[in-house]
């Protein structure tokens, strides 16, 4: 069971993948590989949003999930959208298998100003944590340090801290553990 | 435009004097509330010995003093962005969100509201966090001698622009059962019943006669009717069909999500994590208004 991080060719080359992967397996404990991703957003576009509908290219990552995926995460450049939000940093089937988390706004430059790698990938490992958080059944907590605490705009997300609070670790592990016993069945 | 009509706007947006070299070729402006003068050779005798003024200075050039090349002007900026930007003030002629109601959906100007610790948004809904809510979408706040109850901003949204309403009359006593609002909108009417038993001492009569009000701000000037609870605070407090707090945010973020899979088929139940309403929808939806009133408010 591998939890898969696909990515753009473009971001790929952007992002620290390994930095990404080492902090994720020490907080979920399943093995990360990344993955190119099965998408050509194109179709995805909203000309009237010009943003990209979140939903249904988490259908689409849903459909091209290699057989051993126990999640999977997908990376986007672009700025995504629901139609009831303005923007999403990021949107997961809860209890299920795949997330989607865009840079788009995670960057400094979309505020205008001056880019920042470190902080760049600080945010994303936060929003991925998030995602993946979801999909192990997790929801929002009220503690706005804790990774799984909602985020409105950036400046919540750089509030939370890279970490999930006792009570939201202690539910991931359970969830864990009870996904590796039925695994061992 | 008027210097009067301009600061009506943006509160945010202020103005500074700025001072440049006219001779150098960039032009660097620098705040003149920022420079020591006495200490600055462009506003005393010594400018004659700055190499800049030397190369451009004709040489029949009278003293002066200050340099013949300092150039002044006013200049605008945006007091909550992180980076100030100045523009000049001849530029606002132009169509701009700072001088127009528009900056109120400017993200800076939105952030620093947020911030206000007396609302906070649940999936891009404002609520009020001293405010009880009722499942129908009614607000009740604690007023100087009773309560008073309005529309929650989840609730106007799902009405729409809000055409006529009818409010109850003063000076009686209402049950729970009797009907509290009728409101016509162009999707629909939506008749909600009182919350608790009271005596109506006040009904805000602005509301009446423009129903926008309560669209444009539904917890302040589009309140609707000041009453005394039968049973007293108490009896809000102890209503379980009545949340508060961390309840009436988890309630919250249950009638979104309804109204997220009443849109779009989901696989399954996601979660998104991110900005706040898009204010665009109900006319992206069309004729879908109507249903959603009937979901929320039947």
């Amino acid at each position: 069971m591998i939890i898969y991080i696909a990515l753009t060719a473009e971001l790929e080359k952007r992002l620290w993948v390994k930095e990404i992967e080492e902090s994720l397996v020490r907080d979920f404990g399943f093995p990360i590989r990344k993955l190119d991703l099965p998408i050509s957003p194109e179709s995805f576009y909203d000309k009237n949003r010009r943003q990209y509908h979140s939903t249904s290219i988490l259908k689409e990552i849903l459909n091209n999930t290699p057989e051993n995926t126990l999640k999977m995460v997908g990376i986007v450049p672009f700025d995504l959208f629901i139609p009831i939000l303005t923007f999403v940093f990021g949107e997961a089937q809860l209890n299920g298998k795949v997330a989607v988390v865009s840079t788009a706004r995670l960057e400094q430059g979309y505020y205008g100003l001056p880019q920042n790698h470190l902080l760049l990938h600080r945010r994303l490992i936060k929003e991925i944590k998030h995602e993946l958080g979801h999909t192990f059944g997790l929801l929002h907590c009220k503690d706005r340090a804790c990774v799984m605490a909602l985020a409105n705009n950036i400046i919540d997300v750089d509030k939370k801290s890279l970490n999930f609070c006792t009570a939201c670790l202690n539910l991931l592990h359970s969830m864990i553990d009870k996904i590796k016993k039925n695994s061992a069945k | 435009m008027d210097d009067k009509k301009r600061f009506e706007d943006c509160p945010f947006l202020k103005e500074k004097k700025v001072v440049y070299c006219k001779a150098y070729p960039l032009k660097k402006m620098l705040p003149l509330d920022r420079l020591f003068e006495d200490e600055n050779l462009c506003f005393n005798k010594s400018y004659r010995t700055c190499p800049i003024y030397q190369k451009h200075a004709p040489e029949t050039m009278t003293e002066m003093s200050i340099c013949y090349f300092l150039g002044t002007e006013n200049m605008l900026y945006c007091d909550l962005s992180p980076v100030k930007k100045y523009v000049p003030v001849y530029s606002l002629k132009l169509l701009n969100p700072c001088s127009s109601n528009a900056y109120r959906d400017c993200r800076y100007y939105k952030e620093f509201k947020e911030a206000d610790t007396d609302t906070e948004k649940v999936q891009g809904f404002i609520m009020e966090r001293e405010a009880y809510y009722c499942s129908n979408h009614l607000w009740i706040k604690r007023s100087f001698d009773g309560i008073k109850i309005g529309i929650d901003d989840f609730g106007q949204f799902i009405m729409g622009p809000i055409k006529e309403v009818l409010l109850p009359e003063k000076g009686r006593w209402n049950h729970p059962k009797n009907v509290f609002v009728t409101l016509k909108t162009d999707d629909g009417v939506v008749i909600l019943d009182f919350p608790v038993k009271g005596y109506i001492n006040n009904v805000n009569d602005a509301v009446s006669s423009n129903g926008t009000l309560i669209n444009l701000d539904p917890y302040g000037d589009g309140w609707l009717v000041e009453m005394v609870p039968y049973s007293g605070f108490k009896s809000i407090e102890n209503n379980e069909s009545i949340f508060y707090g961390e309840k009436a945010k988890a309630w919250l973020e249950q009638e979104a999500f309804k109204l997220r899979h009443f849109i779009e088929s989901e696989i399954g139940v996601t979660v998104a994590d991110g900005g706040e309403i898009w204010r665009g929808l109900r006319d992206a939806l069309g004729i879908k208004g109507n249903l959603l009133i009937k979901m929320f408010f039947s």
